[in-house]
């Protein structure tokens, strides 16, 4: 198996903000924190294109590299996940990511911004599978039951696709044969450099 | 003298003490860094099953 990837088809996706919905009501997500965000560019002028942000679960991640902790690793599947036991709360990755992922939940008194959080490609984190614990702290374990992400499974346009990576690129690149031009694989160059697109 | 020594036991014994409170299982969280290496719990890999369904649900993008 491939690593799990997302990608986002900005000829599709139509701001709709589903996956944004999804994601804070299947994970619970505090106020004050998106893990999804939709981004529109040329807004109301030609050529105006949206895409859905959020972790993009890195080949070589910039927030592992600079994790004063090492709070962040990558899983057999590509999925980049973090022990809120370990976090600090410094930030780092925050800087570090090309995305914005990183999300800091509070904002208190001598710079204390809580526990990071961020997407977990519906992945949970450390703890055991579908346990209380996990699902507290990290959400719901989606691909431990054999799910992808909600985001991508509930997106009316299928412009936001998840799996394995081999997987959407194949279906990505039968789009851009159908449709005969591609905006191209949005965020792909800079999360799996090398990977075909 | 006696005092001194009396001193030094309760300090040594207060070092014991406050030393071993400092155990990662009695705190519950790793206690000792290596620099690059995750300390946490360790994640579970999917098994043949979950994979296969995840494939299946990929496929199903295909619209």
């Amino acid at each position: 198996m491939a690593r799990m990837k997302f990608l986002c088809d900005a000829e599709r996706c139509i701001e709709c903000n589903a996956c944004v919905t999804a994601c804070k009501n299947e994970h619970e997500v505090p106020w004050g924190i998106n893990r999804r965000r939709v981004v529109t560019i040329n807004d109301g002028k030609p050529g105006e294109r949206s895409i859905s942000v959020a972790c993009m679960h890195c080949s070589d991640a910039p927030c592992i590299a600079v994790c004063p902790v090492d709070c962040i690793y990558n899983t057999e599947e590509g999925v980049v996940l973090h022990s809120k036991d370990l976090c600090i709360g410094c930030g780092y990755c925050f800087y570090a990511c090309p995305f914005g992922a990183p999300q800091f939940p509070a904002v208190g008194n001598f710079g204390s911004r809580g526990k990071m959080d961020k997407c977990t490609f519906c992945a949970g984190g450390p703890d055991v599978d579908n346990s209380a614990e996990e699902y507290r702290k990290y959400g719901r374990n989606r691909l431990a039951e054999g799910k992808l992400p909600l985001c991508a499974e509930m997106c009316a346009t299928k412009a936001l696709l998840a799996g394995d990576g081999d997987v959407v690129s194949d279906i990505y690149r039968e789009r851009v044969v159908s449709r005969g031009f591609g905006s191209g694989a949005w965020g792909w160059g800079r999360a799996y450099p090398g990977a075909p697109s | 003298m006696r005092s001194k020594s009396a001193i030094l036991v309760i300090l040594l014994s207060a070092a014991v003490a406050v030393l071993s409170g400092c155990k990662a299982e009695e705190q519950g969280r790793p206690t000792t860094y290596e620099k690059g290496v995750y300390g946490g719990k360790a994640d579970k890999k999917l098994t043949g099953e979950q994979v296969r369904s995840l494939r299946h649900r990929g496929g199903l993008q295909r619209q």
